[in-house]
């Protein structure tokens, strides 16, 4: 079994699960699922856990492999829940959520850490900062806690040239100076998929980095869907 | 030069302050209070660096040496705001580039961000807690009646409590109280552990530890008195071993000594309340803190 953990109201992840069951058994599971189906988590003992997801019992030591959509859970994503209990609701699917797919021992792309649902950092500061130990150029920003300056607004026009890194391979293959650079990202990193961007210009400069995959994107589908079924992250 | 972030207010925060008073020390105090009128610019260019504005202060994060963080939840402090775009700005985004600062900089943190988040999450902080070789009570998360009564046959009787990091009063279980209810969510269930609670402040290599003499099943509200106490010396390496592998250098580790003799790891707080805990007047604690805070000092670069 594969489980795309994703969004209750994520079309594209439930289409990705049907094109992904061609191939071997998978589901969507939601937020909704855990709280409103029979889920027992074990710790220490992970793997003698199970969930339900419409009414089928999966046990976690079936799970093959795992596809997290979700960066992290914020309190609209509990719907079911009381306005005044959402908060605090979201806190808690938040640690379980932490807790569960940071160690299974399958491959999950990209597997949570303490700071994140989707991998090593929550911040683009701190791709940014990662960028400069590794000697990437960064994109020219300006923060203000205030306001954003028009600088930033101005020089995100810039042509931008982008890398999809999945389990250490570019995805896309459009640009080998790009991808070397978002390769390395991902490998210091640690993480399975990466969708850097840089400004064009010699050096190219990181402009931004997400680690949610974008499931709209044929090929990007096709390789998760590869690596998924092949076990191919880590 | 030291900034400290946090409230006055706050007895641990207090306890540090006074500390450094004492001792003459350079720091710079942001009360966390004012987050409204406290900026904070991020630029990536010529290197990536963080410029903090506290009223006519624009001070360089980058030529502070250390830093003591006791943030609190911010919304609880945005009256007076100027500018009410939650997206755009404001103490939101004061919060996360101190926070972007504290966990890139090279100057010392108590504690980094990426570490204090180890515990937003008890189960999976559980597992490090292992990994250094204590004994961790048994939990099930669950919303199904049946496995929690299944849990509670197979230990007795069950204490519960939050996953997060939201504080929750722990309470004993009672099942039939829960069936009651009908159906509930999720709700993390643990084996309950008789015994001493201690409560170990570690500092770097230095372990400060006190037990409880209250029975309760949460010392921290019930009436009690903490007295120092002695660890076992390898029960005190496991709780440094811990501290450092969940990348922090200050931390309150919650013990329990069980009827047996064995000890049993709750958890590790990476922002401990070590001023609850000063049983005998001398701030020992605040003091280790300082130590660590003073360590390497450097002064201050004040641009305007």
């Amino acid at each position: 079994m594969i489980l795309v953990v994703a969004s209750a109201v994520d079309k594209v992840a439930a289409g990705f699960v049907e094109e992904l069951s061609l191939l071997t058994p998978a589901a969507v599971m939601t937020c909704k699922n855990i709280a409103l189906e029979c889920c027992d988590i074990h710790c220490p003992n992970l793997l003698a856990s199970s969930l339900t997801i419409d009414s089928q019992k999966v046990w976690l030591s079936e799970v093959r492999g795992v596809l997290c959509l979700l960066p992290t859970v914020i309190p609209d994503e509990l719907y079911f829940y009381p306005d005044d209990e959402r908060e605090y609701q979201s806190m808690e699917f938040l640690a379980l959520l932490t807790y569960v797919f940071a160690n299974l021992p399958c491959p999950v792309i990209n597997r949570p850490t303490a700071c994140s649902l989707s991998g090593p950092f929550a911040s683009q500061t701190a791709w940014y900062h990662l960028a400069q130990q590794l000697h990437i150029s960064v994109a020219a920003r300006n923060w203000l806690s205030d306001e954003i300056s028009p600088e930033t607004e101005k020089r995100s026009k810039q042509e931008t040239i982008e890398s999809t890194i999945l389990n250490g391979q570019s995805i896309f293959n459009h640009d080998s100076k790009a991808d070397k650079l978002a390769r390395s990202l991902a490998i210091s990193a640690d993480i399975q998929y990466l969708h850097a961007s840089f400004l064009s210009g010699n050096p190219y400069r990181l402009n931004q980095v997400k680690t949610t995959p974008n499931l709209r994107e044929p090929q990007v589908r096709s390789a998760l869907i590869e690596a998924l079924v092949q076990g191919g992250a880590s | 030069m030291i900034l400290l972030w946090g409230l006055e207010e706050d007895r641990t925060f207090q306890s540090v302050l006074n500390v450094l008073r004492k001792r003459d020390a350079e720091f710079t105090f942001v009360n966390h209070a004012s987050i409204a009128s406290t900026s904070v610019k991020f630029s990536t260019t010529p290197t990536l660096s963080y410029f903090l504005t506290v009223g006519d202060n624009k001070l360089d994060l980058d030529s502070f040496s250390a830093a003591y963080l006791r943030p609190y939840d911010h919304r609880l402090y945005e009256e007076g705001t100027a500018d009410p775009r939650p997206t755009l700005g404001g103490p939101d985004v004061v919060y996360h580039l101190l926070m972007s600062w504290a966990e890139h900089t090279k100057a010392i943190i108590i504690n980094r961000p990426s570490a204090d988040a180890t515990n937003h999450s008890k189960l999976f902080q559980s597992v490090t807690i292992r990994e250094c070789g204590f004994s961790v009570p048994e939990s099930l998360v669950s919303n199904d009646l049946v496995s929690i009564r299944e849990f509670e046959a197979k230990h007795g009787s069950l204490i519960y409590k939050s996953m997060s990091c939201v504080r929750s009063i722990v309470k004993v279980l009672d099942t039939d109280a829960l069936a009651n209810l009908g159906s509930f969510g999720p709700i993390l269930v643990q084996q309950r552990i008789r015994g001493t609670n201690l409560r170990v402040h570690v500092v770097g290599s230095s372990v400060v530890a006190c037990q409880s003499n209250s029975t309760a099943i949460d010392y921290r509200y019930a009436e009690c008195r903490m007295e120092a106490c002695e660890l076992p010396t390898n029960i005190a390496a496991q709780c440094v071993d811990l501290t450092k592998r969940l990348g922090l250098i200050v931390s309150g580790i919650d013990l329990m000594r069980a009827e047996d003799g064995q000890y049993y790891c709750l958890e590790a707080n990476p922002n401990p309340a070590f001023g609850a805990y000063d049983h005998d007047g001398m701030s020992s604690v605040a003091h280790l803190v300082v130590d660590r805070l003073m360590e390497s000092n450097k002064p201050l670069q004040m641009t305007h």
